[in-house]
């Protein structure tokens, strides 16, 4: 036996008996007697841990049963039905997920219906023109009824600046018994005492013809119409009127 | 005999009725049933495989206790996925150990960085003899020797060396070739024999006359 012969049959085996072959080898080689006095004693060391082999603890029965109890008392069902832990844990997550969302549609769907809807205020757009300015006047008017809104002005009081209208007092407030009814606007949004509190202003702007339908007679050179418009202290346009 | 006489009478013998022992796959569905019965056979058979690999490959007491529950509680979780055109029930199981040792070995290691040395397993000596001294001592440096193997050549001396596991049953639960196999344990064995004479070495420059003396 060569010593690559020997390594060959050395290597991955573990064992202290050597064959004849091995130890007439053996006899000859220092390298490879040393070589093989490693392996084994290294065998021996081994089987000396093999047979100090740690034992299983009894605890760690009691505590896998425990677990594996806990773990079959839960989804008995779903086990039988084939269902997986994964499916379980899906179920459970669409379900908390769910029940909130739910709450939450029927909540914002109750609020929406409860709630009365309105409008959103009109867009007022004008071209440039060298013309004259779009607001004509500026006045303030009172609250007005729902349906058809009768709006009051003040009569025998100038028209405010625009400055007065930003810092409105409490002295600056209408006198109802001085206001006469203003009719011919079309009421744009629902308006009652809680909604449109207080005093208006009303706008006069140029809107495009085409955008109120209105006959030619009433069109200006430049195609727009006049309109006053009364906005609330929101910034709410509340009604409109074509002037004719 | 008994045979005989069936089949020359073609009546067969009155026979106790045996229990046959379930197989592994029987044992794991009805588990996953819920049959505790099942359960603890399929256990018995398979912890103490687990918890030594589990031990050898990690030198803790503690951490392979703890990742021999984890392994059951795991199979319980997967065990539907378990196909047996992949292997047995015990290559399945110990796939879901090397990974849980695999992660145990990680958590230790960048646990260990915190401290300058290796962590050495507690033994408790209940023994007062001399010789039972040496021996612990012994085992305790062997399976420190061990357990600082590289992991690919711990795994096939574990498996091939303490747990006396086959080459191919080896190579089937580490999911490789046999000659892996060999060649690594060959490595590991050349390491392991290395690293021990190192040891021993360096314990007779430390003690020159106590080998002596203690023998």
């Amino acid at each position: 036996m060569t010593c690559a012969e020997l390594h060959i049959f050395l290597s991955g085996t573990l064992t202290e008996e050597l064959p004849i072959a091995a130890a007439v080898h053996l006899e000859q080689c220092a390298a490879c007697r040393h070589a093989a006095a490693d392996r084994a004693k290294l065998a021996a060391d081994l089987r000396l841990l093999r047979d100090v082999a740690p034992l299983v603890p009894k605890s760690l029965d009691s505590e896998v049963l425990v677990a594996f109890r806990l773990r079959s008392s839960v989804p008995s069902v779903l086990s039988a039905s084939g269902a997986s832990y994964a499916k379980l844990a899906r179920k459970r997550v669409a379900i908390l997920f769910a029940v909130p969302a739910i709450a939450a549609a029927l909540l914002i769907a109750a609020i929406l219906i409860a709630v009365p809807r309105q409008p959103e205020p009109m867009q007022v757009w004008s071209a440039p023109t060298p013309q004259a300015p779009m607001v004509a006047h500026t006045t303030k008017e009172t609250a007005t009824p729902r349906a058809h809104p009768e709006f009051v002005a003040k009569k025998n009081r100038p028209a405010p600046s625009d400055r007065d209208l930003v810092a409105r007092g409490p002295a600056n407030q209408p006198d109802p018994t001085a206001a006469v009814p203003v009719s011919g606007f079309q009421s744009l949004m629902f308006c009652d005492s809680l909604s449109c509190p207080g005093a208006m202003d009303v706008v006069r702007i140029q809107i495009p013809a085409s955008a109120v339908n209105r006959l030619p007679a009433s069109r200006m050179a430049n195609g727009y119409v006049q309109a006053d418009v009364v906005v609330g202290p929101d910034g709410f346009a509340r009604a409109i009127r074509i002037v004719h | 005999m008994r045979i005989l006489c069936e089949i020359d009478t073609g009546v067969p013998s009155p026979r106790m009725d045996v229990p046959q022992p379930m197989s592994d796959p029987e044992l794991l569905g009805r588990a996953l049933a819920g049959d505790e019965d099942a359960f603890r056979a399929l256990y018995d058979r398979l912890k103490v495989g687990i918890f030594r690999y589990a031990f050898y490959m990690t030198n803790s007491r503690q951490t392979a206790e703890e990742v021999t529950q984890e392994v059951f509680i795991t199979l319980l979780h997967k065990g539907r996925g378990y196909d047996p055109a992949h292997g047995d029930v015990g290559a399945f199981t110990f796939g879901i150990a090397r990974n849980l040792v695999h992660r145990a070995l990680r958590r230790q290691h960048s646990y260990l960085k915190l401290f300058i040395g290796e962590p050495k397993e507690d033994h408790a000596v209940s023994d007062t003899t001399l010789g039972d001294l040496i021996r612990d001592q012994r085992v305790a440096d062997v399976r420190a020797a061990v357990a600082s193997l590289p992991e690919h050549y711990r795994q096939v001396v574990v498996l091939c060396d303490l747990l006396e596991f086959s080459y191919a049953d080896a190579a089937e639960r580490l999911d490789c070739a046999i000659g892996t196999v060999r060649s690594r344990l060959s490595r590991g064995h050349a390491l392991l024999a290395q690293k021990l004479r190192l040891h021993a070495d360096r314990e007779h420059a430390h003690n020159p006359g106590a080998e002596g003396c203690l023998t």
